[in-house]
């Protein structure tokens, strides 16, 4: 009865430590690794990576003003650690199959070496990491055999040092300018959009949660929006052209 | 005999209790005054308040549950919560909402249950301006709020937004909860943006470290969302392309 248990317990362990060093999913190759697996595997890593950080976080905050009014409890208890940690799922973007998690391991020591550039890194090592292991001259034979086989698996699955699978920068089809200007409350600001390939007559923005919109007129392919803010905060600005979206952030100062 | 057992059985559990017999009737007294004072004041948050202090003045040394009066106390606090709610009172919702806090007590959890509560914060939060580092801080919260999705649905665009406006309002950790959305959104770019904005007395997250977010940028989406961070009004680059 007692053995079975221990059995149970040691097998659920090492499932869970698998699945921990695994990621929720395997690697998939080349350029198309973050779209191809953000369906499969985003969710599932939830809680490992990122929960662990949870008790580590320092960040403490002042309670605000609304806040430490609020309840005698609450106004007498110090700042707390913002308990965020369980919150961020470590993305698919980040996190490919660990090294370890499938075939013969190697030994305790290149395990070691593996776990911890893993866990300092994005959550894997890739081809260039494991070539420069290799020129670690204290490893055994044993050991250089095993990182040679697992670079000739990344290189089979198309993820060698020659395809390094970097993000390109994001198309940005559309410009807004005078969007960083200091606005202030009740004075007109200028903001102009234009977008490749879209006449500026197509070009429709907005602000939410605001009852004066603003108001477009176009000039030279641009559409050039005033808008005069009713009092101070910060606004969201959704332009849309064509297919396109952009958003933009609005800080608006008061008029004292 | 049978007596002498159970005067003995009640005197031990006083004792174990904490309590003189004379003390607790004491301490149940002054809590059943304060409940009635809490019953008869219009303001229902102000209510939770004076239920909120009598329990802790009380519970200091332990003790306080398991009695009627004490659950009734808790129903009670559970009773003018709601109620602040339908009010819409910021301050509930700071209590309620706050990560600060980070508040479990039962009462909290019953009402943070209730939908409604979720979408009237939510509601109260994107009315406001977000001209202070306090709202900015409430905007925060109900980022956090359509982030997780538990109380509400999950939903990247409004939690975006959310965060933009936090962080412009002068909530500086919104860079960081920003940062993480678009990590659990698979968008390295934005969550490599965001990251870049973490300074001062924002904490970067660990999962969000820049070195880490680069190792999977090209050098041009590097230098794009360096340039793209420095403009105060980008709340993300286009995922495309």
């Amino acid at each position: 009865m007692r053995s079975s248990y221990v059995f149970t317990l040691v097998a659920v362990l090492a499932l869970f430590a698998t699945e921990s060093n695994a990621g929720p999913g395997s690697s998939s190759s080349g350029g198309s690794r973050a779209s191809s697996s953000a369906s499969t595997r985003g969710t599932a890593s939830l809680g490992t990576g990122a929960g662990s950080r949870a008790t580590t976080s320092t960040s403490v905050r002042r309670a605000g003003s609304t806040g430490s009014s609020a309840g005698n409890r609450s106004s007498a208890r110090p700042a707390a650690s913002r308990p965020y940690g369980q919150l961020g799922a470590r993305s698919s973007v980040l996190t490919r199959r660990s090294l370890l998690s499938a075939g013969t391991p190697p030994s305790p020591r290149l395990t070691q070496i593996i776990r911890e550039r893993e866990s300092s890194g994005p959550g894997w090592v890739g081809t260039a990491v494991l070539i420069a292991l290799l020129s670690q001259h204290d490893l055994s034979a044993a050991d250089r055999n095993w990182i040679q086989g697992k670079i000739d698996a990344l290189g089979a699955e198309g993820e060698g040092v020659e395809t390094p699978a970097l993000l390109p920068p994001a198309q940005r089809p559309m410009s807004v300018t005078g969007a960083t200007q200091p606005m202030r409350a009740g004075q007109n600001a200028a903001i102009a959009v234009a977008a490749a390939g879209i006449p500026a007559d197509a070009i429709a923005c907005d602000i939410e949660g605001v009852a004066t919109q603003p108001v477009v007129s176009i000039r030279d392919r641009v559409a050039n929006f005033t808008w005069t803010p009713e009092r101070a905060g910060a606004f969201i600005l959704n332009c849309r052209a064509g297919k396109h979206t952009e958003r933009r952030v609005l800080r608006v100062a008061s008029n004292n | 005999m049978h007596m002498k057992k159970i005067t003995l059985a009640v005197a031990v559990s006083l004792v174990l209790a904490g309590c003189e017999p004379a003390e607790q009737a004491e301490r149940e007294d002054m809590l059943s005054t304060e409940l009635a004072v809490a019953a008869s004041q219009k303001d229902p948050f102000q209510a939770y308040q004076t239920v909120q202090a009598v329990k802790s003045k009380l519970c200091e040394s332990g003790n306080c549950d398991g009695n009627r009066l004490w659950v009734k106390a808790g129903e009670d606090e559970v009773k003018y919560l709601t109620a602040a709610i339908k009010q819409g009172n910021p301050k509930v919702f700071s209590i309620l909402y706050s990560p600060v806090y980070g508040n479990s007590a039962s009462s909290i959890e019953q009402v943070k249950k209730q939908p409604e509560s979720a979408s009237k914060f939510l509601a109260y939060a994107e009315r406001l301006p977000g001209a202070t580092p306090d709202e900015g801080m409430l905007l925060s919260h109900a980022g956090v709020l359509v982030m997780i999705g538990k109380h509400a649905v999950r939903d990247t665009t409004r939690a975006a937004n959310l965060f933009a406006r936090a962080w412009a309002a002068g909530d500086s950790d919104a860079a960081t909860l920003a940062s993480r959305l678009y990590i659990s959104n698979n968008d390295l770019r934005n969550a490599y943006l965001w990251s870049l904005r973490c300074t001062g007395k924002c904490e970067r997250d660990s999962q969000a470290d820049l070195n880490t977010l680069q190792e999977g940028l090209s050098p041009e989406a590097i230098k794009q969302a360096q340039q793209a961070a420095q403009d105060v009004s980008v709340i993300e680059l286009t995922t495309g392309g």
